[in-house]
C-alpha cells in the first residue's frame, strides 16, 4: 500500500465533492431549491444522482465481499437491490412524483389526513435513516483504517463531517450534482479495477472454482431453512428499497410523473450495469483463491495490490478507495438530506435555518452509533434496515397509493406492528436471546413473516375503523394518478 | 346545449366542473358517476394491473432460474468461458431481465396513460 497515494485520492474526492457542492451552493436559495432542486433535475442527471446515492457501503465494498466469502447465494443482494427499484417502478414512482410530497410522511399525513400518521412515519423514517447511516461509516472505518492505517473512528469522523457540512450548506441542489458525479466515479473506481483483474487472472492454470458451493441460498441448516431465509431476505430487498426515505425523496426532483418513470428505467440500467463489476470482482477473489487478514469486505481494497505488485496496484488501490469513499459519502448525504428534511419540517418549521441544524443532527447521532457498535459484514447489515423498512413504511405507502379504502388507524397498527415483529426477530437471534440452533433462531430473516403481517393487520383494522376512510381519499387517489402534463 | 355544440368547437363543452350529466345519458350503468372519475378508477386499476402482471412475470422468471439451477444440477457443469451456469444466471442474467421487465412496464404504463388522455379527451367532446 502506498499511503501517500491513498490520501491524495480521497483528498481528491473529498475536494471535489466540496467544489461540486460549493458550485451549488450559488444558486440554491429558496426553500424549494434546499429540499428538492426546484424540481428541475433532468431525468439523465437524477438517474446518475439516484444511482451515485443509492450506491452505498454494502453494494461498493459488501456484494464482492459476499461473494467472495459465500459464492452464488451472495448475490441476492444485488438482485435484491436492483429489484426492490424495479418494484419502485412498478408501484410507486409515479404517483408519488404526481403526489407532489417533499417527504414520506408529507405523503402519508396528506394522503390519510392524519397528524398521527404524520408522527409515526417521521419517527420510523428518522429511525430507519440512523440505521442506515450507521454501516456506511463503519464502511468508512474500515476502509480508512485499511488503506492508511489511520485508527478507525477517524473514518466515521471525516464522512460524518463532510456530509453534515456539504447537506447543511448546499441543500439538494448541490447533492444533486455532487451525487452524479459519485456515481460515474463509482462506476470508474470498481470497473477499472474489476477489468483490469479479470484480464491478468484471465487463463492463469491455479484459477479454479472451489467446488464448496452447491447452495444457491443462504446456508442454513436444512433446506426449508435455507429457503425460508433466502425468500425472506429478497422480499426484504424488493419491498424495502420503496419505503428508504433518501430514494423516495428524489422522485419529487422530476418534473412531472412520466419523467419519473423514465428516470427509474435509467436508473436500473445504471446500477445494474455497477452490479456487474462488484460480482466480478468477488468472483476473481473466490476464483483465485486469494487469502484477506482482514475481513472479506475488504476484499475490494487489498485485491489489486494482490494482483498487481508495484505501481499499477498501487494506483488501482487508491482509485477503488476513492470509489469507496465515494459511495461512503452519497448515501451518507442522500439519508441526512432526507433525514434532515424530515426533522426540519417536524421539528423546526421546515425553515433553510433549521433544515442545516437538522442536517447536523442527522449525522452526529449515527455516528455516535457507529463509533460504539461493533460492525458486521456491511450488506447483512444494510439488508436488516430493508428488512425493517419493508414490514413498516412499504405496506402503508403501497396502500396509500392503491388502496382508497386505507384508514389512519389501519396505517398506524400496521406500521406498530410490522415494525415491532421485525424489531423482535431482528434483534433477538442476534444478541444470543435465543437458543442456538433451535428452529427459532433460524428465523433471523424476518420479512417473509412481519410484511404479510403488517399488510394483514393494515386491512383488517381499515376495515374495522369506525371512522372510516378520510372524506377525500377518492381525490387524493386521483389526483396521484392523472397524468400530469 | 346541441346547438351551442354544433356552432362550437367541439372541445368547448366541458361536463368537468358541473358533474350533473343527467342531461347526457352516456353511461347507461351509472348516470350519477362522473364519467372522469369513472375513467379515473378503470386507470388506476389498469395501471395495477399492469404493474402486478410485470412483477409476476420478473418473478415467475427468477423463481424459474433458481428451480432449474436446484432440480438440473448437471447443467452446472456446462461452463462457458471457464465460468458455470449458476454463476452466469445469478450473477449476469438477472439484471437484463430487470432492465426489460422495466422497459416494457414504462412502454405500457405509458400506453395506459395515452389511453386514458384519449377517453377525456372524448368525453369532452
Amino acid at each position: 500500500m502506498n499511503i501517500t497515494l491513498n490520501f491524495i485520492a480521497l483528498g481528491l474526492v473529498l475536494a471535489a465533492t466540496v467544489l461540486i457542492g460549493s458550485y451549488g451552493l450559488r444558486i440554491s436559495r429558496t426553500t424549494s431549491d434546499f429540499y428538492v432542486a426546484s424540481r428541475s433535475v433532468s431525468p439523465w442527471l437524477n438517474a446518475s444522482a439516484i444511482g451515485g446515492e443509492y450506491l452505498s457501503a454494502a453494494s461498493f465494498l459488501g456484494v464482492a465481499g459476499l461473494v467472495f466469502s459465500q459464492g452464488p447465494s451472495g448475490f441476492w443482494f444485488p438482485i435484491g437491490y436492483t429489484a426492490g427499484y424495479l418494484l419502485l417502478l412498478l408501484f410507486v414512482a409515479a404517483p408519488l412524483r404526481r403526489s407532489g410530497a417533499y417527504t414520506l410522511p408529507d405523503f402519508t399525513s396528506r394522503r390519510l389526513d392524519s397528524q398521527g400518521v404524520r408522527r409515526l412515519t417521521s419517527t420510523l423514517v428518522i429511525i430507519i435513516g440512523w440505521l442506515y447511516i450507521v454501516p456506511q461509516l463503519q464502511g468508512a472505518a474500515l476502509t480508512l483504517g485499511v488503506a492508511t492505517g489511520l485508527p478507525s473512528w477517524a473514518g466515521s469522523v471525516a464522512v460524518a463531517v463532510v456530509v453534515g457540512g456539504v447537506v447543511a450548506f448546499g441543500g439538494m441542489r448541490s447533492i444533486t450534482f455532487v451525487q452524479a458525479f459519485q456515481y460515474w466515479l463509482k462506476l470508474s473506481a470498481v470497473a477499472v479495477p474489476a477489468i483490469a483483474i479479470a484480464w491478468a487472472l484471465w487463463g492463469t492454470p491455479e484459477l479454479s472454482l472451489p467446488a464448496l458451493e452447491t447452495s444457491v441460498g443462504l446456508a442454513k441448516e436444512t433446506v426449508w431453512g435455507t429457503a425460508f431465509a433466502t425468500t425472506s431476505l429478497v422480499l426484504a430487498l424488493l419491498l424495502g428499497t420503496m419505503g428508504l426515505p433518501h430514494v423516495l425523496v428524489r422522485f419529487t426532483t422530476n418534473p412531472n410523473g412520466h419523467a419519473a418513470r423514465r428516470t427509474t428505467v435509467i436508473v436500473l440500467a445504471l446500477i445494474g450495469g455497477f452490479y456487474l463489476f462488484p460480482t466480478l470482482l468477488g468472483f476473481a477473489g473466490h476464483a483465485s483463491g486469494i487469502e484477506v487478514s482482514g475481513p472479506p469486505d475488504s476484499l475490494v481494497l487489498v485485491l489489486p495490490a494482490e494482483v498487481f505488485p508495484g505501481l499499477v496496484g498501487e494506483l488501482l488501490t487508491a482509485l477503488v478507495l476513492g470509489g469507496a469513499f465515494a459511495a461512503f459519502l452519497s448515501t451518507s448525504s442522500g439519508l441526512a438530506i432526507s433525514l434532515a428534511g424530515v426533522i426540519s419540517q417536524e421539528f423546526a418549521g421546515g425553515s433553510v435555518r433549521g433544515f442545516r441544524i437538522a442536517a447536523l443532527a442527522s449525522t452526529l447521532v449515527p455516528l455516535a452509533f457507529a463509533l460504539v457498535l461493533a460492525p458486521g459484514n456491511l450488506a447483512g447489515s444494510v439488508g436488516l434496515v430493508f428488512a425493517f423498512t419493508a414490514s413498516t413504511i412499504t405496506p402503508v405507502l403501497l396502500l396509500s397509493v392503491w388502496w382508497q379504502g386505507l384508514t389512519a388507524r389501519g396505517a398506524i397498527w400496521g406500521m406498530l406492528a410490522g415494525g415491532s415483529i421485525s424489531a423482535i426477530m431482528l434483534i433477538l437471534p442476534r444478541v444470543g436471546a435465543l437458543p442456538a440452533g433451535s428452529w427459532l433462531a433460524s428465523l433471523d430473516q424476518p420479512a417473509l413473516i412481519s410484511v404479510p403481517i403488517a399488510f394483514l393487520v393494515t386491512v383488517v383494522v381499515s376495515r374495522l375503523d369506525v371512522n372510516g376512510p378520510p372524506a377525500d381519499a377518492a381525490g387524493e387517489l386521483t389526483r396521484i394518478h392523472t397524468p400530469d402534463r | 346545449m346541441t346547438d351551442s355544440a354544433s356552432l362550437n368547437p367541439p372541445e368547448r363543452v366541458r361536463i368537468t366542473a358541473s358533474g350533473s350529466l343527467g342531461d347526457h345519458g352516456v353511461l347507461d350503468s351509472g348516470a350519477h358517476v362522473d364519467p372522469r372519475s369513472f375513467y379515473v378508477t378503470s386507470l388506476i386499476r389498469a395501471q395495477l394491473r399492469l404493474a402486478l402482471y410485470s412483477l409476476a412475470g420478473f418473478l415467475g422468471l427468477l423463481t424459474a432460474f433458481v428451480l432449474i439451477l436446484i432440480s438440473f444440477p448437471e447443467l452446472d457443469q456446462w461452463s462457458p468461458m471457464g465460468i458455470s451456469l449458476r454463476w452466469w444466471l445469478l450473477g449476469v442474467g438477472v439484471y437484463p431481465l430487470i432492465f426489460v421487465t422495466a422497459v416494457i412496464y414504462a412502454g405500457a404504463a405509458r400506453r395506459n396513460k395515452s389511453r386514458y388522455l384519449q377517453l377525456i379527451g372524448e368525453t369532452e367532446s
